[in-house]
């Protein structure tokens, strides 16, 4: 089926043709033997679902649904819903502060080993980054007084080498780390991250300290949230303006995607100052942590 | 703009200055419909309760977010169908560990069907056996009665993207469905 049969049926069945279009679109389905075929095939699936009576929820469900949702929007106690407190930014800061210190650990790796671009060194300080993110995640969730093992999520620690990760996430869950990937920077080029949606990071810090599954929920959410899309990376996170003198150097160290979140870490070398490691939120720039002084 | 674009506006203005009135009259307005994309695109009715829920809050939440720009209606039904989206992944990443073949839910002996919706059963099946994108666009389309326009507004693609998705869409669900009845309008019929 061509693509200009395929439109010429779709827009006789769904589309808004003038009643002149429609019948020269009819003739040219009726002159077509196989067209025409398509089209009634089409049209026959369309009506079958457009017969359909619509479902309804239950007034038990309605009731139920309303009731949730007032709760957990504070409706019957707070005047303004919406309104972000500022404590929430603390309760995010405090669980991704674990993935500055892991990050410290992997720039501790490329600056004192700057000659063993081995894939040893690179594979090390991967596997930093990817056990702090996640453990990051679970350390989040102990702050929120959440226990993962209700969700079936082992909790025993698995693997860290790096002894601040060790100290900042006690519990490391095995089973998402299938979905964080991480590559360090120069094996995939910055440009080429995917795009990612306006992430309000107070709201996901606020569902970090929660839990993991809220945190996982609130993240889905963030990716549907209509807002600003950063079309193509440039690496304006590395102009920032912060520290901003031309002579301060910033190089990316590794890149992370966390649950559809994009993270990268980037070291900052101020000509004057210790040199230090920010995390990013690759979309907005937003700085998720820092080991500035 | 329809009178009801200009209401729901005003509604969200009114919900963001407080008045939980307008979060009832917001519901009131929208919950059926937010719930039958819900049930279309998810099969199992406690999912589809969950996922509607989901897309109330994050729609509240976000709620100072909504660009005027566009119709409140565009935003919530692009938030449901993304809404959907994520939970049929989180099922489908569930379903990879082992379940036993008589719990999964896609199963058509599994209780669901027993939960399942107001489409015919063998519609049901069809519809759940075409990936998500297809199905939200024909979830959009045929089910709900939106236009072309309308549909790839709130599915962010073109569209040509909108018509390509319903036509391979409705190719499928007429060989899952077998047989179907001839169309209603026949070509050779029209003067």
């Amino acid at each position: 089926m061509s693509d200009n049969n395929l439109d010429l049926i779709t827009e006789l069945i769904n589309g808004r043709l003038s009643p002149d279009e429609r019948r020269a679109a009819l003739a040219r389905v009726a002159a077509d033997p196989e067209l025409q075929a398509e089209y009634e095939t089409q049209l026959a699936v369309s009506s079958l679902l457009s017969e359909a009576p619509p479902p309804t929820m239950t007034a038990a469900e309605r009731s139920e649904l309303r009731t949730a949702l007032r709760q957990q929007l504070h409706l019957d106690d707070a005047p303004a819903p919406v309104a972000l407190a500022p404590s929430r930014w603390q309760r995010w800061w405090a669980p991704v502060a674990g993935l500055a210190a892991a990050a410290a650990v992997i720039i501790g790796v490329v600056i004192v080993l700057p000659d063993s671009g081995s894939d040893d060194s690179l594979q090390f300080a991967a596997a930093e980054v990817e056990t702090t993110l996640q453990a990051t995640r679970n350390d989040g969730a102990d702050i929120g007084g959440s226990a993962d093992a209700a969700d079936g999520v082992d909790e025993e620690p698995t693997t860290t080498t790096a002894a601040a990760s060790e100290e900042l996430a006690p519990s490391i869950a095995t089973e998402d780390l299938a979905d964080d990937t991480l590559e360090l920077a120069g094996e995939a080029s910055p440009e080429a991250l995917p795009h990612i949606p306006e992430v309000d990071l107070n709201e996901l810090g606020l569902a970090y300290a929660n839990g993991e599954d809220e945190f996982e929920s609130e993240l889905s959410k963030s990716s549907v949230v209509p807002g600003p899309v950063a079309t193509s990376w440039d690496g304006a996170c590395l102009d920032g303006t912060a520290d901003g003198t031309n002579d301060t150097s910033r190089t990316i160290v590794a890149t992370a995607t966390i649950e559809g979140v994009h993270v990268i870490v980037v070291s900052v070398v101020p000509p004057t100052e210790e040199p230090y490691l920010v995390a990013l939120d690759v979309d907005s720039c937003e700085e998720l942590a820092s080991t500035r002084p | 703009m329809t009178a009801r674009s200009a209401e729901d506006r005003a509604l969200i203005r009114r919900y963001l200055e407080g008045d939980v009135d307008a979060f009832d009259e917001l519901m009131r307005a929208h919950e059926d419909r937010v719930f039958g994309i819900c049930l279309r695109m998810m099969k199992d009715r406690d999912q589809a309760l969950d996922a509607t829920q989901d897309v109330f809050l994050t729609v509240f939440r976000k709620a100072d977010r909504y660009k005027e720009q566009a119709a409140f209606s565009t935003w919530l039904y692009r938030v449901s169908v993304n809404t959907c989206y994520d939970h049929l992944r989180r099922r489908q990443r569930k379903r990879t560990e082992a379940i036993p073949e008589h719990l999964d839910p896609s199963d058509p002996r599994s209780g669901d069907v027993l939960n399942a919706v107001e489409l015919r059963p063998d519609i049901e099946t069809a519809l759940a056996g075409i990936s998500p994108e297809f199905r939200a666009a024909v979830v959009l389309v045929d089910l709900e009665g939106m236009s072309l326009d309308g549909a790839a507004d709130t599915l962010e693609v073109p569209i040509g993207t909108v018509k390509s998705r319903l036509f391979r869409a409705r190719k499928q669900l007429a060989q899952e469905l077998g047989n179907l009845a001839p169309g209603l309008e026949h070509p050779t019929e029209e003067p």
